[in-house]
C-alpha cells in the first residue's frame, strides 16, 4: 500500500488516509421510509422533538467513542428534502448527505443546499451506474463539490469488477470520470453491499479501491442487515450483536466510513466500531503509523489518561 | 469434461461462458447447448439456492452468466425448434432503478421455457399497457423494490383494466416489499417470493405447471 492516501475535510470532519490514521466516519440515517419520527414523507412533516433526540444521541455517542459523524438525510420528494435540510442545518453542525433513490430529489436537495450556503457541509449521495447527462449537468451547475460514487450493479459484483465500474471499460465511461464531469472534487467511494454473507467481498473491494485510487472508501451494510433481520426474525440483543459483527468487517479492511442504519442504532453501533477502529489503529503501529488525532477511539476508549 | 458440461458448470459457478458457447456451436446443435448446457447450469444454481447452499451473489453471478450465454445462443435457436411455455413480459415500475432481482427472475423464466420480453427498470405505467398490446404476452410481471414504488403496481393493473387488456393477460407481482397479500389486494393473479417460486407460479398461470 502506498505511504499516503487522499484525506478530505468535509464540513469539519476528516475522512480518508491510511488505516489507523483517522477514525472511520459514522453515517446514521434520518427521515428514511418508515422512520418513526416521520409523519408525511411527501411533504416532509415530522416530529421535530423526536428527530432532535436522535441527533443528540448520535452526537453524544460520536463524542464518547471518538468516531466522527455525518448525517444521512433521506428524502422522497424535493419538498420534503428541502424541509429536512433546513431542519438539520439549524439543529446540528455535522456535515450531511443528500440521499434519495430519485435523482431529481437529490438534485433538488443539492441545489437547495448550495443556495442556502451549505456547500461546505453538503455531500451528494450518490452517482451510480444509472447516471444521466441531466444529472451531471445539474450537479455541475449547482456547484456541489462533495459526493459519493456507488460502484455497483448486477454485472459487477466481484471485488475487481467494482473497480472496473470506477475505471470504465470500452465505450462506457468510468464513474470517476463521470463524477469529475459533475464537478465533484471530494469523492467518496461506496462499492455497494448485496447481502450480508458477501460483506467480505465488499470489504475486499474497499481495500482494493483504496489501494488503487487512494480515495476514501466505505459502505452501507445497513439495508442488508435489515433484510436479514426480517427474514431471520432476529430480536434484541441478537440483532445488535450480529449487526456489530457486520459493521466491524469493513473497518478491518480499512473502511473510512460506514452507514450504520437508522440513527436509533447509534447506541450499539458506535461502541462496536470504536473498538474495531482502535484495533486497526494499534495494529498499524507495526508500520510505525499512529492516529493523527487525539480524539481517535484508540485513545478515547483505551487511553490511560 | 465435455464442452456441454463446461458450459453447465460455468453458468452454475457464474463464470464467463460466451467463448465456450461460441466454440460449442461449431460442433453442437444450438438446441442441445441450450437444454444440456445453459438451462441445466441455471437450474443447478436454482437447486443450490433452494438447498441453502447458494446465496444471493451466487445466483446473481449465475444469472449474468446465463444472460451472456443466451446472447450468443439466441440467434442460432430456431423459432419453431423450441417449444415455448409462454410469453412473459417483465418490467420494474417507474421511479425504481433496481434490476438485480429481475435479472434472476428472467434467467429462471427462460430456463423454464418462457420467451421473456424485458422492459427494463423505471418503466412508466403506460409503457406496460403499450407493450402488452404490442407483444400480447401470456403473463406480465410487475416488479417493485421499494415500499414507495410498489404502490404503482396497482396503477399498472388498473391501467390494463381500463385499456380492456386485463382479461387477456395474467398479472404477477414481485419484489422485496411485495407480499402475497399485497399482490392479491392490487388484483394480481400471482406472486413469487423468489425467482424459483415465480417460475412455478408462472408455469401454473400458463397452464403447464
Amino acid at each position: 500500500m502506498p505511504d499516503q492516501k487522499v484525506v478530505y475535510d468535509l464540513g469539519g470532519v476528516t475522512i480518508g488516509g491510511l488505516p489507523g490514521e483517522y477514525a472511520p466516519v459514522m453515517i446514521g440515517s434520518i427521515f428514511y421510509s418508515g422512520d418513526p419520527c416521520l409523519s408525511n414523507p411527501i411533504t416532509g412533516e415530522f416530529d421535530a422533538d423526536h428527530a432532535l433526540r436522535l441527533l443528540e444521541t448520535d452526537r453524544l455517542m460520536s463524542e464518547k467513542h471518538g468516531l466522527p459523524r455525518i448525517i444521512d438525510i433521506i428524502g422522497e420528494t424535493g419538498e420534503a428534502m428541502r424541509a429536512y435540510i433546513d431542519f438539520v442545518a439549524k439543529a446540528d453542525d455535522a456535515p450531511f448527505l443528500i440521499d434519495s433513490m430519485r435523482p431529481e430529489v437529490r438534485m433538488a436537495g443539492a441545489a437547495y443546499a448550495m443556495d442556502r450556503g451549505l456547500g461546505e457541509r453538503a455531500i451528494y449521495n450518490s452517482i451510480d451506474v444509472h447516471w444521466s447527462e441531466n444529472e451531471i449537468e445539474g450537479l455541475s451547475k449547482c456547484g456541489i463539490k462533495a459526493g459519493v460514487i456507488l460502484a455497483f450493479d448486477a454485472a459487477h459484483i466481484k471485488p475487481d469488477a467494482r473497480m472496473e465500474l470506477l475505471r470504465g471499460s470500452g465505450d462506457i465511461p468510468g464513474l470517476l470520470e463521470v463524477a469529475q464531469r459533475a464537478g465533484l472534487e471530494k469523492v467518496l467511494i461506496d462499492p455497494g453491499v448485496l447481502d450480508l454473507v458477501s460483506m467480505g467481498w465488499t470489504s475486499r473491494a474497499i481495500a482494493m479501491i483504496k489501494e488503487e485510487t487512494g480515495l476514501p472508501c466505505g459502505c452501507a451494510p445497513s439495508n442488508a442487515l435489515y433484510s436479514w433481520r426480517k427474514k431471520a426474525r432476529l430480536e434484541t440483543p441478537v440483532f445488535e450483536a450480529a449487526g456489530a459483527a457486520i459493521l466491524c468487517r469493513p473497518v478491518y479492511a480499512g473502511a473510512d466510513f460506514l452507514f450504520y442504519g437508522p440513527l436509533s442504532n447509534a447506541s450499539w453501533a458506535y461502541p462496536a466500531v470504536g473498538v474495531a477502529a482502535s484495533l486497526v489503529a494499534y495494529e498499524a503501529r507495526l508500520q510505525r503509523r499512529r492516529p493523527k488525532k487525539d480524539s481517535h477511539p484508540l485513545y478515547r476508549l483505551f487511553g490511560q489518561g | 469434461m465435455s464442452a456441454l458440461e463446461q458450459i453447465k458448470d460455468g453458468i452454475t459457478e457464474g463464470d464467463p461462458v460466451a467463448s465456450l458457447v461460441e466454440e460449442a456451436l461449431s460442433s453442437t446443435d444450438a438446441e442441445i447447448i441450450l437444454s444440456q448446457g445453459v438451462i441445466a447450469g441455471i437450474q443447478k444454481a436454482g437447486e443450490l439456492w433452494q438447498e441453502g447452499k447458494y446465496f444471493l451473489p451466487d445466483v446473481v453471478l449465475a444469472a449474468e452468466s446465463f444472460k451472456e450465454a443466451m446472447e450468443v445462443l439466441e440467434p442460432h435457436i430456431s423459432e419453431t425448434g423450441t417449444k415455448k411455455t409462454g410469453t412473459y413480459l417483465i418490467g420494474v415500475v417507474e421511479g425504481d432503478m433496481h434490476d438485480l432481482g429481475k435479472s434472476i427472475v428472467i434467467a429462471m423464466l427462460t430456463s423454464g421455457g418462457f420467451e421473456v420480453v424485458d422492459l427494463g427498470s423505471n418503466v412508466p405505467v403506460q409503457t406496460f399497457v403499450d407493450k402488452v398490446k404490442e407483444h400480447e404476452p401470456d403473463i406480465v410481471g410487475i416488479g417493485a423494490y421499494m415500499s414507495t414504488t410498489m404502490l404503482l403496481i396497482k396503477d399498472v393493473v388498473e391501467a390494463l383494466s381500463e385499456a380492456g387488456l386485463r382479461d387477456k393477460v395474467k398479472v404477477m407481482a414481485g419484489g422485496v416489499p411485495v407480499t402475497s397479500k399485497y399482490a392479491e389486494d392490487v388484483g394480481a393473479d400471482g406472486f413469487g417470493m423468489d425467482a424459483l417460486e415465480a417460475l412455478e407460479v408462472a408455469r401454473k398461470l400458463a397452464g403447464v405447471g
